[in-house]
């Protein structure tokens, strides 16, 4: 009896073709325009091609030669394509906007490094393309902090430790007891386990503007598919379909868990045919993990679904349950960040977003389409559960027929 | 024993009594019939014998199942025909019936059997593939009775079954009623329509302010009238001081005059009539109707709650 309901349910909705055009129609076009007009400001700030920037050596010595070779043309070479040049070509190259920034090493660099001194490197940059020089700007300034952190920590240790200084095995001889010290802490320090986390280091990145506003109208317009259902709840309510019901062989019971079973088929099937459509059509990469993206859709439209109930059960007719329905979905999809980025959001406004089923929802969906795993998603889902739970038992402690 | 028993029941809203101490028996095989106007009770009565209502004191056995305690048993007896197109728009009528048909419990050939002869009932079998929110209000109505009846009940419960329809869907309802009480159905049926009533129903009760206020078949509530013929006039200019003159012709039991509708109550129209239009036209009132009204369920009504039915 349950699923004959439920199924029941189905089908009227999608015999509905105003509901039809709200739940599948409308979300689509409206992902492609803001994906479409909103997504370039999304990749400007993602993609971001190796580029050129001068460097100017007027130390010239091992420690900057290290800086230059190992650093810029090792660790950072996917980033930057760097070539040494003398001051003025530099200043000229910056000037013609060939290059957006220019690394100085001033000639103080090798011996400040050696005397423990704090460290300085310069950067000049030309007044566009401001992401790129603040790139450079954020690499020379965390390699000069640097040192003066390991310089500063190695005279504070040196300090403290003066007594014990002369227990520090030497590896070379000749070496200052301040050095020993140093590599001393570094073996232990290497020692200890430290675990890389590549799920965090995939939380720098940020997805596609066709991506991000996939996920978020899909979770904004399950939300309006779930009010559809509650539509067709409270309407079947007003024409006594409901009362006949309670008259047959299906008690409360059976007719409470049909129509929410009814409402998450209906938003499930809704929500995956929004996904197939976009990753078809739009090329949208919804992530690598297809049960990860079920888990999180199927929480998702449980949550939507106990929502529905508790609404339905609230109202008391149909207009008062399409009302506050509507206010809900475009209530939860700004504050969950469904339209505007959440992290531009006052402090207030992010704490509140974790109170909707969008935040949850759609960093679910963000985490995957990084690159997260089925586990990595878990704990999005259940919170969402959670939630549904919650809403599920308002609505049928509250529901009448 | 009775079919229904309804003893002392008694369900309030707050301070307002909507069934206010009702007793009643319906006999197995019988049309019932309850008569009242909007606000008397008779929903709320109804239901509370569908189960859809708990009641407040009392109690009710049905089918010597008591209420409370069996509801699961009565909902397998009862058939409940609600006042409002209770099915879905969207949907055929043939899926609307299939999908009733599940919710009592019925699959596989027995339900598509049971939904043929439904169909057959309802007279619409060549139009089963049709959407409901495509048929005319008499057609709805139709289907919405063939819906309670899938599960073969022993009770079905008409609530106002033929509001807004055609005068042949009418006909088509009542003629389906009289087969299926002789087929052995018990029937509970409500209306405003009281023609219906007196032309359906073996016993009726009537219902005022929660409380029923008469019950007998139709003899037994005319009885309470007296065997009266009531003159309806409709006049024009000034007719005060009519009554006493009225009165006082021979015949005349009763005179009521309000708003130039002139109302006389007679043993017999014929013998009074031509001197009541003479008295009339000596006080130069002029006559624009004249209805005569054997006595029915209105002048019980009206005589027993001094107020017209559809008040």
């Amino acid at each position: 009896m349950i699923l004959n309901i439920a199924l029941k349910d189905l089908k009227v909705i999608f015999r509905d073709r105003k509901a039809l055009a709200i739940m599948l129609v409308m979300p689509a076009v409206i992902m492609l325009i803001l994906g479409s007009a909103l997504g370039p400001m999304f990749e400007s700030t993602l993609i971001i091609d190796k580029f050129m920037i001068a460097v100017v050596d007027k130390d010239g010595s091992l420690n900057s030669q290290r800086f230059y070779q190992d650093f810029l043309r090792g660790e950072m070479s996917d980033m930057f394509e760097t070539f040494v040049v003398d001051e003025e070509k530099a200043n000229e190259m910056l000037r013609k906007e060939i290059v957006p920034s220019i690394i100085v090493i001033p000639e103080e660099f090798g011996i400040n490094i050696s005397n423990n001194s704090p460290v300085q490197i310069e950067v000049r940059s030309s007044a566009g393309e401001s992401f790129k020089t603040s790139i450079v700007k954020s690499v020379a300034e965390g390699y000069a902090n640097g040192y003066s952190r390991y310089n500063a920590v190695s005279v504070a240790l040196e300090e403290i430790l003066k007594d014990k200084l002369d227990m520090i095995e030497k590896p070379i001889s000749g070496l200052s007891d301040r050095d020993a010290l140093m590599i001393d802490l570094q073996g232990k320090l290497e020692n200890s386990f430290i675990d890389f986390n590549e799920d965090n280091q995939e939380k720098n990145k940020i997805v596609t503007g066709m991506q991000y506003y996939c996920a978020g109208m899909l979770v904004m317009f399950v939300l309006f598919g779930a009010g559809m259902g509650v539509k067709h709840m409270t309407e079947e309510r007003e024409n006594r379909t409901l009362g006949r019901l309670m008259t047959t062989r299906a008690g409360k019971a059976s007719v409470l868990a049909g129509k929410f079973l009814g409402l998450m088929l209906i938003t499930f099937t809704q929500a995956l045919i929004l996904i197939l459509f976009t990753a078809i059509v739009y090329r949208v990469n919804w992530g690598g993990s297809v049960l990860g993206v079920l888990a999180v859709t199927i929480s998702c439209t449980f949550t939507a679904s106990g929502l529905g109930m508790m609404i339905a059960a609230i109202t008391k007719t149909m207009k008062a349950a399409e009302g506050i329905s509507q206010l809900v979905v475009q209530l939860f999809t700004i504050l969950g960040g469904g339209m505007i980025p959440i992290y531009i959001m006052p402090d207030a406004v992010k704490t509140m977003s974790k109170v909707t089923l969008n935040w949850w929802a759609v960093n679910g969906y963000y985490d995957l389409m990084l690159g997260s795993s089925f586990v990595a998603v878990l704990p999005y889902c259940a919170v969402m559960v959670l939630m549904g739970i919650l809403y599920l038992g308002i609505g049928v402690t509250r529901f009448r027929t | 024993m009775g079919l229904i028993e309804i003893k002392d029941v008694s369900k309030s809203y707050g301070s307002l009594k909507a069934v206010d101490n009702v007793s009643l028996e319906v006999k197995e095989g019988e049309i019932f019939g309850l008569l009242g106007p909007n606000g008397a009770g008779k929903s709320t009565l109804i239901s509370i014998l569908c189960t859809l209502l708990p009641y407040d004191s009392g109690e009710v056995l049905i089918n010597n199942h008591n209420l409370k305690k069996n509801a699961g048993e009565i909902k397998r007896v009862i058939g409940l025909v609600p006042q409002e197109i209770a099915l879905y728009p969207t949907l055929t009528a043939k899926e609307n019936l299939m999908f009733w048909g599940r919710m009592y419990g019925i699959g596989g050939k027995l339900l598509r059997e049971r939904v043929d002869e439904a169909l057959e009932i309802a007279g619409l079998k060549d139009r089963a593939g049709e959407l409901i929110d495509k048929y005319s209000g008499g057609m709805k109505r139709r289907i919405n009775i063939a819906a309670a009846l899938l599960h073969h009940p022993k009770i079905v419960i008409m609530d106002e079954p033929t509001v807004g329809i055609d005068p042949q869907s009418r006909n088509h309802i009542l003629e389906t009623v009289l087969k299926l009480n002789r087929e052995g159905m018990t029937v509970i049926y409500t209306s405003h329509y009281m023609e219906e009533v007196e032309f359906l129903c073996s016993r009726i009760a009537i219902m005022d302010h929660g409380k029923v206020i008469a019950l007998g078949n139709k003899e037994e509530l005319q009885k309470l009238v007296g065997r009266k013929d009531i003159i309806n006039i409709s006049t024009t200019g000034t007719c005060t001081g009519l009554e006493g003159e009225l009165r006082e012709i021979e015949g005349v039991l009763e005179v009521s005059l309000k708003d130039g509708k002139l109302s006389v109550a007679t043993k017999s129209a014929d013998a009074v009539l031509a001197r009541v239009i003479s008295t009339l036209d000596a006080h130069k009132c002029k006559i624009q109707m004249v209805d005569i009204k054997q006595p029915n369920l209105e002048s019980v009504f009206l005589h027993l709650t001094g107020r017209a039915l559809r008040d």
